[in-house]
């Protein structure tokens, strides 16, 4: 495309450097530098092509017809936008982007159902001065004890037999 | 102090309804291990045991037995709320007279005998068995006379500090208990925000690729205005190089046609000229000096 973008930033860099989270602020800061470089750059150079006084040349040099020709091939010259070859490959990474932030947030979602069940469940819980035995084997099954399956001393889930590590913690 | 025993596993392993009923007729409660008048030793093994018993209701650790069986009833969302209130910790023991004799007994008898009904009964209990020796005041009565004075001032003595410090050891427990669920309220309440946070940061990512094609423009931009400025700057050179070939040009004219002219001058003075005007120019100087 032939058109000119602005020689200013249309980006809104505060409402990006809200969202980033603590962890790749570096990253960010390192591509906000790398922006604001291709911007210094674009304003150091004039935006138009520059004039040059002709006329004081032809009065000058000696050599007919020269600064005629370059005058006429100077305003002629038509100089190429650059092309561009990246947008393309920007669109298509944003759509794959894109489907990935929706099955992230899809399992966000699924984790924040999770959560709210588990806070129900806890605001639901009668204070333990109240609670009766029964109660509270109900209401923390995995901290009492089961006749049904008992535990050997130490009673950790490592030291029982037939207990096998699970790779990676779930959350 | 098998008796004792008994009952607390009989507490213990009881089903919950007939526990609740236990519980709520606290106040009515017959002395049940009582069955006739027997001995105050009996007597107060029943009371070691009811206490014994209420000790566990009220301090219990926090792994136990599970229950032989869950049905409906017993489940705590179903729970009857108003037959069967909730148990609540009693903070004051029961109430007691003489130290030892429990009130509900007291007021068990007012409908008949009135105020004195209890004290004339243990008055006149007492006479009787002394008299009649069934209870024999041996030599053991009078050791365990000077033994309970010695406990009793021990009890009045140390009873309150030791009191404060087993029921604050208590209060942190359950302190920690309370700090567990908050704990845990907050924590689950935390992960959510964390969530909730990062869904919007995966949002956010649209935006950074805005910024990432402003990135391409900004430096096509930068590329078209430096081609400019080298197209300005490279036909610029050339003007100025020929600029400099002329003024080179013009100056070493100037100079050559100056040394011409000068040399030319000089020679053209011939020796005749020069003394001409060397002449002149001392009678300049006699005229000048005489007027110094």
């Amino acid at each position: 495309m032939a058109a000119r973008r602005v020689a200013a930033s249309s980006v809104d860099w505060l409402a990006i450097a809200a969202r980033v989270p603590e962890a790749q602020k570096p990253l960010f800061n390192a591509f906000k530098g790398k922006s604001d470089g291709y911007l210094r750059s674009v304003l150091s150079l004039p935006a138009e092509m520059p004039k040059i006084n002709f006329a004081a040349y032809k009065a000058r040099i000696a050599i007919p017809g020269m600064v005629e020709e370059f005058e006429k091939q100077y305003g002629a010259m038509q100089i190429p936008y650059p092309a561009d070859t990246y947008s393309k490959q920007i669109d298509e990474i944003q759509k794959e982007v894109a489907v990935e932030t929706e099955t992230f947030i899809k399992e966000s979602e699924g984790r924040i159902a999770k959560l709210q069940a588990e806070l129900a469940e806890w605001e639901k819980m009668i204070p333990y001065e109240q609670m009766t035995m029964e109660e509270m084997v109900e209401a923390f099954p995995d901290k009492t004890v089961n006749i049904a399956n008992p535990t050997l001393w130490p009673h950790t889930p490592e030291d029982q037999p037939g207990y096998v590590a699970k790779e990676g913690a779930e959350e | 102090m098998k008796k004792s025993m008994k009952n607390e596993l009989k507490i213990e392993g009881e089903s919950y309804k007939t526990q609740q009923t236990a519980i709520h007729k606290r106040k009515k409660r017959r002395p049940s291990r009582v069955h006739s008048v027997q001995s105050p030793a009996i007597l107060l093994i029943g009371m070691l045991s009811r206490l014994a018993a209420r000790t566990v209701q009220e301090v219990r650790p926090l792994v136990l037995v599970r229950p032989t069986s869950t049905s409906a009833v017993q489940r705590a969302e179903q729970r009857d709320e108003a037959n069967f209130p909730r148990p609540v910790r009693p903070v004051e023991p029961g109430k007691v007279r003489l130290g030892f004799v429990p009130e509900e007994w007291f007021q068990f008898l007012y409908p008949k005998t009135g105020v004195t009904g209890p004290y004339v009964l243990g008055l006149g209990l007492t006479t009787f068995l002394c008299s009649k020796e069934i209870y024999v005041m041996e030599h053991e009565y009078y050791t365990g006379i000077s033994i309970l004075l010695m406990v009793v001032y021990a009890v009045k003595k140390f009873g309150p500090v030791i009191g404060q410090t087993l029921d604050k050891k208590i209060e942190d427990i359950e302190q920690s208990w309370r700090d567990y669920r908050e704990g845990s309220i907050i924590q689950v309440k935390e992960s959510m925000e964390k969530e909730k946070e990062a869904q919007l940061s995966a949002k956010g990512q649209d935006m950074l690729f805005d910024a990432k094609r402003e990135n391409v423009a900004l430096q096509l931009e930068a590329a078209y205005r430096e081609r400019l400025a080298r197209v300005h700057s490279e036909v610029k050179k050339r003007l100025d190089y020929q600029l400099e070939v002329a003024n080179v040009k013009t100056r070493l004219q100037q100079k050559h046609m100056v040394d011409w002219i000068v040399k030319n001058v000089k020679g053209s003075i011939t020796p005749a000229q020069e003394a001409a005007t060397l002449k002149q120019c001392m009678a300049d100087l006699k005229a000048l000096a005489p007027k110094a």
